[in-house]
């Protein structure tokens, strides 16, 4: 069985902070919540379970808006806190990467930094 | 001896506000994505940006007619200014800010990438008038066309095309899609 190379997830997430304006944390989670990687005040288990509670409720949410028979597909949310900033992104598999900074101006910075270091993890994700 | 082929800020404004498209284009972009100056070497370089000699030729006397590159005696490395971090990309926003106290950086999705100088209303709504062109508030908007990506610069006032940090900017964009991996 093939196995997802920690150290470079890792590594990709610890490029981060550097990236996101205000970078509070980033978590790689599984689609059923589990942590695969975790950097910032996103350590521990809760922000993974918060990313994949998120994507499922999303998705199943606005499921109903969906045009004709096609499914609500989220491949990127963006959620505006009072102070805070969330991106949300689906990758390879169904993992999630969830990003938090703790400023809401430089949204592009935060969405451009979620893209790259999406694209980046994909590299290292072993397709489902 | 060698001679080295300097890019200079002022093209940034000249050859990165259309795509891509003429001899004289393609070397100036080219030449921006290089990490250290590239040694005067007309067949080599030619062949590197898929033109015949002549052309690239020409698109050097039309670069250096038009003040965005230079001929040096001196190689230059150009590397740290890839290092994409939003930190140093706000520090080089500052500095192309001393002749106008107002910045925007815009992504190609009309989101503020940074700026500098506005409140927080007043800029993620001039990053997405921006996106569509000048706005009325900001009448002044730099397309910079990098690779697949366009951002916008954007003030209510001038920008100052022949800004160091301008071509700085432009290296540190660069760096970030490099980041990926992808061609830019």
């Amino acid at each position: 069985m093939e196995s997802i190379n920690d150290a470079a997830l890792l590594d990709v997430l610890g490029q981060v902070p550097a990236l996101c304006p205000d970078f509070g944390g980033a978590v790689l989670a599984t689609r059923d919540g589990l942590v695969l990687a975790a950097i910032g005040d996103y350590r521990g288990d809760t922000p993974a379970a918060c990313a994949a509670s998120l994507s499922v409720h999303l998705q199943d949410d606005l499921q109903p808006l969906a045009s004709g028979d096609t499914e609500a597909v989220l491949n990127e949310v963006l959620i505006f806190g009072d102070a805070t900033l969330w991106y949300l992104s689906r990758l390879t598999a169904g993992h999630l990467l969830l990003l938090c900074s703790r400023q809401t101006v430089h949204v592009g910075a935060v969405r451009l930094a979620g893209q790259t270091t999406a694209m980046r993890l994909n590299r290292w994700l072993i397709p489902g | 001896m060698t001679r080295y082929l300097e890019i200079q800020a002022r093209g940034v404004a000249q050859w990165l506000s259309e795509p891509a498209a003429s001899p004289a284009q393609q070397v100036f972009w080219g030449l921006l994505q290089m990490p250290r100056s590239a040694p005067l070497v007309p067949a080599e370089l030619a062949g590197r940006f898929g033109l015949e000699v002549a052309d690239f030729s020409r698109a050097l006397f039309e670069l250096n007619r038009g003040h965005a590159l230079q001929v040096t005696e001196r190689a230059r490395d150009h590397t740290e200014h890839f290092v994409y971090d939003f930190a140093l990309l706000c520090a080089d926003l500052r500095q192309l800010a001393t002749d106008t106290p107002q910045l925007v950086l815009t992504c190609d999705d009309g989101l503020c990438l940074a700026q500098q100088g506005l409140p927080e209303d007043v800029c993620l709504q001039q990053a997405a008038l921006c996106h569509h062109g000048a706005s009325q508030e900001f009448p002044c908007v730099l397309p910079l066309h990098l690779g697949e990506r366009v951002l916008r610069l954007c003030s209510p006032g001038t920008i100052d095309a022949t800004n160091t940090a301008l071509l700085r900017l432009a290296r540190r964009l660069i760096g970030l899609q490099q980041l990926t991996g992808l061609d830019v």
